[in-house]
């Protein structure tokens, strides 16, 4: 019976993204906005879509060697730009979207979670500055409590669980760098035109601690995240399928964040690499300056995309030749509150030209696979 | 002269149209005059159009060709409904198969021919037991006919027929259901009656011992009657 | 023996042609009144279903709330149960359109961004998510809707929800009735947030939809829920409310059920009537062939085979026949079920394949169980006696005396079994008409006869036409009985529905007292929030003319697991007049204690009454009111519960007014005052009426709802007139000779056909009168039997003689022409038809 079932809502809010993407009431991103701290990290009304990307590796007990990788992020999508005279308690303008992944390395599970809700303060709220709590939501149905975003004063708290996928995450952080703007004044171009851009800022080192139950374990964790921050109103260019991006954090100290967009055949239609130095000075690097070839293609079981895992990036100013290889190959995520919404998001291991390791990361592979549509 | 004549033929036929055989003619062209008080037996054998001829003679059935006439009256000029009434003045009938109503009594069967009249009962209640008295079966007034015998019934029919003083009597093998013995019991009564009552009387029967005690003896072939 | 069959087929056809058309009828007839009630019965409870399914689509289990609304917060609750894959709110409201109080919505608010697979195929435009929520009064409407009102995108409408208005903009067409063809295409849907906003109250919505992880049963989930979310909430699968459903109907549909097996057993009667008919035609040929040679057996398979051929033409009429009537009758049925049940209407017909089927066998089952007496008869004759074309033998008479004894016995049985165990078994008064109607048609041989017997012959005239009767026993006391049944019913019906509709009419006048009702457009959604502008109320009770105003809140509400209608008024009114007609307690108590009063229908299903403790529902869980009284309540068979508006709010928490009800001064006339108040309020959605438009339109419910029996009765007495004619034509066929006689007598056509029309007419009135005695009996057990026991009413009885005097006329004149054609037939039968043959 399921089958003439079409997930009205899936295709709805897919629509509403790409239609209303140009209209004028969205605020698009402005290189000349003035950013200021720390409000900018609370939601900014009028941006079509937002988001707080988290992603890590964490240890647990005496071993240095993470064990886990983890993936936490809030999506903002806006509806409307403008909030409508209601009274009632359901009206929104926005829908919040959450996903959470966990890696475990050392037995090879992947575990995905997400929860999809308009922000009516019943389901999700997302606050103001300066309201300690960024978001929050209502955990996935058959998990009783909320999954939370935080500004502790520094850096993010998080939390999230999933009693049905049975893991939860509780985490907080401290930034080892300070705060980087991805492109000049954030201003992070995505396409040959120069309009299409989204503001974007990441906190390349965060230090991480906190607790994380797989199963039936409850671990104590601790170790390094990367994240993101990003809003704009101008999704992907109609040619554009998807994008590969790495956050990779050298052991040297240095950090690299890498995207590529890629055209409706796979060729490369934008890109664009941070260069983070140990003391927190980015450099922003042209397409020309780097390149990043793919050579291992991985099938996956469940959707049949077939994802580059395997890289060799090479950045010839900043002596820096790498490969990037997957912790795990299966760390594919697959919505299923959203149709056709899938992607790669997992740890990896960077070794340098000698096969040793020279860094850890996390690579994202979207688009990939013949009905994908990126994740936003 | 016609006025003394109780029943007359004059070229009376009777045809009927059949369906692929063509047409069967039932009586050929007849002729012949009855006057009052004459008895008159037709012999012949069955389907030899006796009973056809009957019919006829009683105003039951039309000619197709010719002209009937009781006691004077020729048929042809009346309606249909004339003729029914022309019948109930004049004509009594007896069947072989007596032809009494089952679920009436003998006193109501008798008194049937009344009933279709509209006679008022007090007029015609004495006549009932008169005549029932007559044939002997004044005790059996009430009961229902068929409890009787064979020959109690003709005479119970016999009785009916007689009921409206009819001027003819015509009977249509009146004694064929009737053993030998009550047969001519049954016949000796009705001969009684029709002298008492001054009666034309015309029997049709398949018995020449029957048909010799009629004045005249007609037979009857394939529709054709024989005079003597 | 089949080439016979075919060759003679077409003879016969030719022959009797009248007979075959009445078997054929019979049968059709039958089928058409038992498929036509299937159709409705089913219909009803499945337009209820194919809702719950439209706008739950595959939820497994429904959260609904116990009292008016549930408490948005419960989503909450529900989405962290463990077993719940997904779940979502709804807020439902049914909304009239403004100016056609008539005319309604139902519409479904829904989390659009809820991430559920709804049960819709649609063509919906990209910018439709945002603008069904930037738009408030946003909305999507089938295409069917659309094109009934004349609506399309971008049209306007203004609705009305208790005194609120709304202006709805067609935003797109999503065709609901693709995927759930039973869907109302009254649905419209809408996003929650401005439901809740334009016709809700903020806070509450009306149903979370849930569907079950894999591997979890519903019923396991449903329990869990239950005991989480505690007594103020319902939760249920969509069986179970179908159930719910099928529960408030099941008197209703039983009824229906009743009347159409009636309809069956005519049926059948004419069936045999014309059987018996036809083969004694053919007697003659019957022996021919088994002197050829020919068996029992193929005999019979010759009568039956014939009868299976009639049977399948009759079911073929009988089909479509059926389903228009079905059809013809939607609108009745559906008022009764939106009047009466507040369910679904019926808009579309829905007609599984083995409703044919049913009619099928019905249709075949009766004709050959109609034929299967004479057959057997016919064929296990010897030859002899089929050739010697003797009539029937007439076993009847004698077996008379025993039929007569065993119909008494059945009626004391029946009586007897009532009286002293009977009357505790809801199903008794069906027992007792079942009883009724079997037994009395036996009586009808012995009656005929006697009838004959004491009737005296001193005329030519009906007198001897009843006498007559008894001659041919099998045949008119067949057909009288078959009309006694019919009249029964019919007398029985009449009288019940007039005696019904009188006591409405007295407990009306009794308890309507007011001269003024105002309500709100939207007054059936039954909801808290359908209510009356306060300010509507103030300027009435401000009127210098008005003596009193009497405030009415009510909604649906739940006792255990019966649905009831709560009602609060106001019991210390000055100025009123008493609403409530006592059956038991009094009212004392109700205003000062907080007891409560329950209606009849309630007290006699539930047996819980004055002096009991009555268990409500509440929002904060179970409340437990003493109960004070019982009274008369007729507006529905649902349950009721009464209470003064104070008990109300502490129970339920405060709420306002849907109706008041005015009390003038004297000499005021009502009709100056409501256009006063409609002149006042020119944009508030009122209903006001007067008394008497309230009472005739309460009257005019009551006779749209028995509009289904009047037409099953007139099927009824149209297959017994048949039956008459049938009974005479036989007569006239049989009785020839003695016809013939009467004419050889000097009986004219005109007696004889008077004679005949006597008969018609003789049959005719021993039907009526037996049958009115049963009548009088049926109405009776109906009044005081299953009444009671299936809606708890009390029903005073009365006679309303005019209608029973009419309809003994009709009977009376259907008679007559049923018996003219035979009557012709006879009195043509020539005088030379006297044949050898016997009488």
């Amino acid at each position: 019976m399921h089958v003439h079932r079409i997930g009205v809502v899936a295709v709805m809010l897919l629509f509403a993204l790409r239609a209303t993407a140009q209209s004028p009431e969205w605020r698009s991103a402005d290189p000349e906005y003035e950013w200021s701290f720390p409000q900018d990290h609370w939601p900014h009304p009028g941006y079509k879509t937002e988001w707080w990307y988290l992603t890590g590796q964490l240890a647990t007990g005496e071993d240095q060697t993470p064990r886990f990788g983890y993936q936490f992020t809030i999506f903002k999508i806006g509806v409307l730009p403008e909030p409508v005279n209601s009274v009632s308690s359901w009206s929104a303008t926005d829908v919040l979207m959450g996903h959470a992944a966990i890696t475990d390395l050392s037995t090879g599970q992947h575990l995905f979670s997400e929860i999809l809700h308009r922000a009516a303060p019943l389901l999700a709220e997302f606050h103001e500055a300066p309201n300690p709590r960024i978001a929050r939501a209502l955990a996935p149905p058959g998990t009783s409590g909320d999954w939370t975003l935080d500004w502790n004063g520094a850096a993010f708290d998080f939390g999230m669980a999933d009693d049905t996928q049975r893991f939860s995450l509780t985490l907080a952080t401290r930034p080892e760098k300070p705060l980087v703007l991805q492109g000049p004044n954030g201003y992070s171009r995505k396409a040959p035109d120069p309009g299409r851009a989204s503001l974007y800022y990441s906190f390349p080192r965060l230090d991480t601690g906190g607790t994380l139950r797989m199963g039936d374990s409850t671990f104590v964790v601790q170790g390094t995240s990367w994240m993101d921050k990003e809003f704009s109103s101008d999704p992907l260019a109609e040619n554009q399928s998807g994008w590969d991006w790495f956050s990779i954090q050298l052991h040297d100290g240095r950090d690299l964040m890498l995207f590529m967009l890629r055209g409706q055949s796979d060729e490369i239609d934008f890109a664009h690499a941070t260069v983070i130095s140990q003391d927190g000075r980015p450099r922003y690097l042209r397409a020309e300056q780097w390149s990043a070839e793919p050579s291992r293609l991985w099938r996956s079981p469940t959707t049949d995309a077939r994802y580059p895992l395997e890289w060799r990036v090479e950045l010839p100013d900043e002596e820096i030749s790498l490969y990037v290889e997957p912790l795990l190959d299966d760390q594919e995520n697959v919505s299923r509150l959203v149709t056709d919404l899938f992607y790669w998001e997992g740890a990896i291991v960077v070794k340098g030209p000698d096969d040793r390791e020279i860094g850890r990361g996390y690579l994202e592979l979207t688009g990939y696979g013949s009905a994908s549509r990126p994740a936003l | 002269m016609s006025e003394s004549m109780a029943l007359r033929f004059v070229g009376v036929s009777k045809r009927y149209d059949g369906s692929a055989s063509g047409s069967i003619v039932a009586l050929q062209p007849t002729t012949f005059s009855i006057p009052g008080g004459r008895i008159v037996s037709i012999v012949g054998r069955s389907g030899s159009g006796k009973s056809t001829l009957l019919h006829l003679a009683a105003g039951i059935d039309s000619p197709t060709e010719g002209e009937v006439e009781i006691a004077g009256r020729g048929l042809s000029s009346l309606s249909e409904r004339e003729r029914t009434l022309l019948r109930r003045d004049t004509v009594g009938l007896v069947f072989q198969f007596f032809h009494l109503l089952p679920h009436l009594s003998v006193r109501d069967n008798v008194a049937l021919p009344e009933l279709i009249a509209g006679t008022r009962p007090s007029d015609f209640e004495p006549r009932i037991h008169e005549l029932l008295q007559r044939v002997g079966l004044a005790n059996r007034v009430e009961d229902p006919v068929d409890r009787l015998s064979g020959g109690e019934m003709q005479r119970v029919a016999i009785c009916r027929a007689l009921l409206r003083r009819p001027l003819i009597l015509l009977a249509d093998e009146p004694t064929g259901n009737l053993d030998d013995e009550t047969s001519s019991a049954v016949m000796d009564l009705m001969f009684e009656l029709v002298d008492e009552q001054r009666l034309t009387f015309v029997y049709v029967t398949h018995s020449p011992e029957v048909a010799g005690r009629a004045h005249e003896r007609w037979e009857m072939h394939s529709g054709t009657v024989v005079l003597p | 023996m089949i080439r016979y069959f075919g060759k003679i087929l077409g003879a016969h056809f030719r022959d009797g042609r009248a007979l075959y058309a009445l078997t054929v009828l019979g049968v059709a007839l039958g089928v058409a009144a038992v498929l036509a009630v299937q159709v409705i019965n089913l219909n009803a409870t499945a337009a209820f279903s194919g809702s719950i399914r439209a706008v739950s689509g595959d939820a497994e289990v429904s959260v609904l709330g116990a009292t008016p609304s549930l408490d948005e917060t419960v989503l909450r609750e529900v989405l962290s149960t463990p077993g719940v894959e997904r779940a979502w709110p709804l807020v439902q409201r049914s909304v009239a359109v403004s100016g056609d109080d008539r005319f309604y919505l139902d519409v479904v608010g829904f989390d659009l961004f809820a991430p559920v697979s709804v049960p819709l195929s649609h063509e919906v435009l990209p910018e439709d998510p945002v603008n069904a929520l930037a738009t408030p009064g946003w909305v999507a409407i089938s295409p069917r809707l659309a094109a009934d009102r004349g609506w399309s995108v971008g049209d306007t409408v203004v609705v009305t929800s208790g005194s609120r208005s709304a202006v709805l903009t067609i935003g797109t067409l999503v065709d609901f009735q693709s995927a759930t063809p039973l869907a109302s295409s009254r649905l419209v849907t809408m996003d929650i947030a401005h439901a809740q906003s334009l016709f809700g109250t903020v806070g509450r919505i009306d149903q979370i939809d849930v569907q079950v992880r894999d591997g979890v049963a519903p019923d396991r989930l449903a329990s869990l829920l239950r005991d989480r979310l505690g007594p103020g909430v319902r939760v249920l699968t969509p069986d179970q409310r179908g159930q719910e459903a099928a529960g408030l109907l099941s008197a209703f549909r039983l009824n229906l059920t009743a009347l159409s097996l009636i309809s069956i057993f005519v049926g059948v009667f004419l069936v045999h009537s014309a059987a018996q008919t036809a083969l004694v035609r053919r007697r003659r040929e019957f022996g021919i062939l088994r002197s050829l040679g020919a068996t029992r057996g193929q005999v019979f398979g010759l009568i039956l085979s014939e009868i299976t051929l009639l049977g399948l033409l009759g079911v073929s009429l009988g089909l479509p026949l059926g389903l228009a009537v079905a059809n013809a009758n939607l609108d009745l049925v559906s008022a009764t079920l939106t009047n009466l049940y507040l369910l679904e209407e019926i808009e579309s017909l829905v007609l599984p394949w083995w409703i044919y089927g049913l009619g099928v066998v019905v249709g075949l089952g009766g004709a050959v169980a109609g034929a299967l007496g004479p057959a057997l008869d016919m064929s296990r004759r010897d030859t002899k006696s089929l050739l010697a074309a003797f009539t029937l033998h007439e076993r009847t008479r004698s077996r008379a005396p025993a039929l007569f004894t065993t119909g008494l016995a059945i009626l004391g049985i029946a009586a007897v079994g009532y009286l002293t165990l009977g009357r505790e078994w809801q199903h008794s008064g069906f027992a007792l008409a079942a009883a009724l109607l079997v037994g009395l048609p036996l009586l009808t041989p012995l009656l005929v006869h006697r009838l004959g017997a004491v009737a005296r012959t001193n005329a030519f005239d009906w007198r001897f036409a009843l006498k007559s009767l008894s001659a041919r026993l099998q045949t008119t006391a067949f057909a009288a009985a078959a009309l006694t049944v019919a009249v029964a019913m019919l007398v029985g019906i009449t009288l019940m529905v007039g005696s019904f509709r009188e006591t409405l009419d007295l407990w009306i006048a009794d308890t309507v007292r007011a001269d003024v009702f105002v309500t709100t457009e939207s007054w059936r959604g039954e909801t808290d929030e359908t209510i009356l502008d306060d300010r509507v109320i103030s300027a009435v009770r401000a009127r210098a003319d008005v003596r009193a105003v009497d405030r009415l809140r009510s909604f649906s509400g739940f006792v255990g697991d019966r649905s009831v209608s709560i009602l609060g008024v106001d019991f210390e009114l000055e100025g009123g007049e008493p609403r409530f007609a006592m059956l038991e307690g009094s009212t004392q108590g109700v205003a000062r204690d907080g007891a409560v009063l329950v209606s009849e229908p309630f007290f006699r299903k539930t047996g819980v009454g004055p002096g009991d403790r009555l268990e409500i529902r509440g929002p904060n869980g179970l409340v437990r009111p003493r109960i004070a009284g019982v009274y008369y309540d007729y507006s529905t068979e649902r349950g009721a519960v009464a209470m003064d508006l104070r008990t109300m709010t502490e129970y339920f928490g405060p709420g306002g007014t849907q109706s008041i009800a005015v009390y003038l001064s004297p000499g005021v006339d009502p009709e100056a005052v409501i256009d006063e108040l409609r002149a006042a309020f020119p944009d508030v959605p009122l209903i006001a009426r007067s008394n008497s438009t309230l009472r005739d339109e309460a009257l005019r419910v009551f006779d749209q709802t028995f509009a289904i029996t009047r037409i099953l009765q007139a099927m009824s007495l149209l297959i017994a007139a048949a039956g008459i004619t049938l009974a005479l034509l036989v007569l006239a066929r049989e009785k020839q000779s003695e016809l013939a006689l009467y004419r050889a007598l000097g009986a004219t056509r005109r007696q004889v056909f008077s004679l005949f029309v006597g008969k018609g007419i003789g049959i005719a009135g021993i039907g009526l009168f037996l049958g009115g005695l049963g009548g009088v009996a049926l109405a009776g057990i109906l009044i005081y039997v299953t009444n009671r026991a299936y809606f708890g009413w009390t029903i005073q009885a009365h006679l309303p003689a005019f209608d029973l005097a009419q309809q003994a006329g009709t009977i009376l004149t259907a008679a007559l022409l049923a018996s003219l054609y035979p009557a012709m037939r006879a009195s043509r039968t020539p005088a030379a038809e006297l044949s050898r043959e016997n009488l």
